[in-house]
């Protein structure tokens, strides 16, 4: 019966192999389950690197002597444990904060200017578009403004105007930058769809936008916009065209991905995008209390209303160029 | 770090010349997981509402709230930004804090990893939740959801542009390496055979008597035993004591 005799060794060699084994496993198992998250104990971090690099040659002999078996499968959960916790990143997230901020993010936004230009011409063509259709063609106005916005304009007032006594600065601010940030969102994420999506965005928002400025010229009141959209707008707008160059740059890498293949570039593309993106979209919050504090306030006067907004451009245009300057690496 | 993809499975080459198989979650398990964690933040915002509204102020203050002219600044604050705040960025915290898992994902027996089998950090995170607003259009997860249905490891455009992947966590060492080995320590099979056995014995409850006795019968034949009976009760007891003497 030699089967029975092979079976009978193979077993035996089985037994002593686990025998043998065993506690190491339960050793790192019960090291993974019990360690000390704060603790910087060296010892610690020593005995589970040295339980993972045995675990890695019982695991390929288990793969070659058991493959598919429970053992084999319950060390591959073991290493897989082990693995994630070896390899995941420090979690220094004030650091990495400062370095995407002071370096990273000026030099992404420097390799993206090409696609940065494309997209603040886009938006402005747009915007030419828009007035020259609603100057041309005045009876379009509805496309852009709502009938409520029409009847106050036409009235010789703006849509803005008392905001205040409607809605709390403070609410105002959250609501304009939630609604903000959710374009700026959608400008990035869409460009998913091949960059089709952000081209949508942007050019709608431009048209929007000049659109309802040459609605509000005809009855005298583009001053005003003005007035009330400067303070907000300079960097509100800049974040904007910033999140549709990211869409732009996720369709990029969708068409022509280069040596990388499609799924890759778009990662990466996605990577690079989301670390601008994270030093830019904190702006809205800025331009959000500036739209709810400073904006429909009657009492700031044009020229404190331009300082504010070419401030609040500079400082922003300076940080996403320049980074944290004073910071070394 | 490499990784490959076939239809509900990837294989994932470490950085220590390992390869290890993991199984994607597929679509009943995310959308099973996606509706646990959506009950769980609904029911949180709302409880807040409801104790920030009895704590802080009176029941009375609902009726003139969103009132136009009253000044509820405050208790617009208090009572909803919180709320709002659980309410969205639930998944993007608790992803941080629980190592890429939630609740709903913990109940649903899958976790979050990266494709190079990593815990996504923060940033990967952030970005998969920035895409649900294009997962979710025109609404209900519409496209998150065919692209669940249609893509090789299920994922959705999030989990594409963060290079995160769903997988089974349970399936993964569900039976304690510790009850695994002991079992083949006091087994006398051969490994496969026992793992042969083990399954049967997972799945007697399931099948049916004439079933039980089949099955049970074609292994100890297999095995070389002899029991003639037709007892399942019977066969079931000498099956356990082989599979751990």
């Amino acid at each position: 019966m030699p089967n029975v005799a092979d079976n009978r060794s193979a077993q035996q060699a089985l037994t002593a192999w686990l025998e043998q084994r065993i506690p190491a496993w339960q050793k790192l198992e019960s090291l993974l389950q019990t360690r000390d998250t704060k603790s910087d104990d060296p010892q610690q971090a020593r005995e589970i690197i040295t339980g993972f690099r045995a675990l890695i040659s019982d695991l390929s002999l288990a793969r070659q002597t058991l493959p598919g078996s429970r053992i084999h499968r319950e060390l591959e959960a073991l290493f897989l444990r082990a693995h994630q916790l070896i390899y995941r990143a420090p979690a220094n997230l004030l650091l990495r904060w400062r370095d995407i901020h002071a370096f990273e993010s000026p030099a992404l936004i420097r390799q993206m200017s090409r696609l940065l230009l494309y997209t603040i011409t886009l938006f402005l063509g747009a915007m030419l578009c828009g007035w020259s259709l609603i100057t041309t063609f005045p009876d379009l106005t509805p496309l852009f403004a709502s009938t409520e916005m029409i009847d106050r304009v036409q009235g010789g007032e703006l849509w803005t105007d008392g905001l205040l006594n409607i809605m709390p600065p403070s609410l105002l601010s959250l609501s304009l930058m939630t609604n903000n940030i959710t374009v700026s969102i959608f400008a990035f994420s869409l460009g998913a769809f091949y960059g089709l999506g952000t081209l949508y965005i942007i050019g709608l928002n431009g048209l929007m936008l000049g659109g309802v400025f040459a609605f509000t010229a005809q009855y005298g009141l583009d001053d005003e916009l003005f007035s009330f959209v400067i303070a907000h707008g300079v960097v509100e707008l800049s974040v904007i065209c910033i999140a549709g160059a990211m869409g732009l740059r996720l369709g990029e890498a969708l068409l022509r991905p280069g040596a990388l293949t499609r799924q890759q570039a778009f990662r990466n593309a996605t990577a690079d995008a989301g670390k601008i993106l994270l030093v830019a979209l904190p702006f809205l919050v800025v331009a959000g209390l500036i739209e709810g504090y400073i904006s429909p306030d009657p009492r700031f006067d044009l020229g404190f209303r331009i300082f504010v907004g070419l401030s609040s451009g500079a400082l922003f245009w300076s940080i996403l160029l320049f980074g944290l300057p004073w910071l070394k690496r | 770090m490499d990784d490959q993809q076939t239809n509900g499975l990837i294989t994932i080459s470490s950085a220590d010349a390992m390869t290890y198989t993991l199984e994607v979650a597929g679509v009943g398990a995310r959308s099973y997981a996606f509706v646990v964690d959506w009950h769980i933040r609904l029911l949180l915002a709302l409880v807040w509402i409801y104790l920030a509204v009895f704590l802080f102020f009176d029941t009375s203050v609902f009726a003139t709230l969103f009132q136009e002219g009253s000044d509820h600044t405050a208790a617009l604050w208090v009572i909803f930004f919180p709320a709002v705040i659980v309410y969205f960025f639930y998944h993007p915290i608790l992803e941080s804090v629980m190592h890429g898992s939630t609740p709903g994902k913990r109940i649903a027996g899958v976790s979050l990893i990266t494709l190079e089998g990593h815990v996504p950090g923060i940033g990967s995170i952030l970005i998969r939740n920035v895409f649900r607003l294009v997962d979710s259009l025109p609404g209900v997860y519409t496209i998150g959801l065919l692209f669940v249905i249609f893509t090789r490891t299920h994922v959705r455009i999030g989990d594409l542009a963060a290079g995160t992947v769903l997988i089974y966590s349970e399936n993964a060492g569900k039976h304690g390496q510790p009850a695994v080995t002991d079992k083949a320590l006091n087994s006398g099979l051969t490994a496969e055979n026992q793992d042969l056995l083990l399954e049967l014995l997972e799945r007697w409850d399931q099948l049916t008597k004439s079933q039980r006795v089949r099955l049970g019968q074609r292994f100890l034949k297999k095995i070389d035993h002899d029991l003639n009976t037709d007892d399942p009760h019977r066969l079931k007891s000498h099956l356990l004591k082989l599979a751990a003497k």
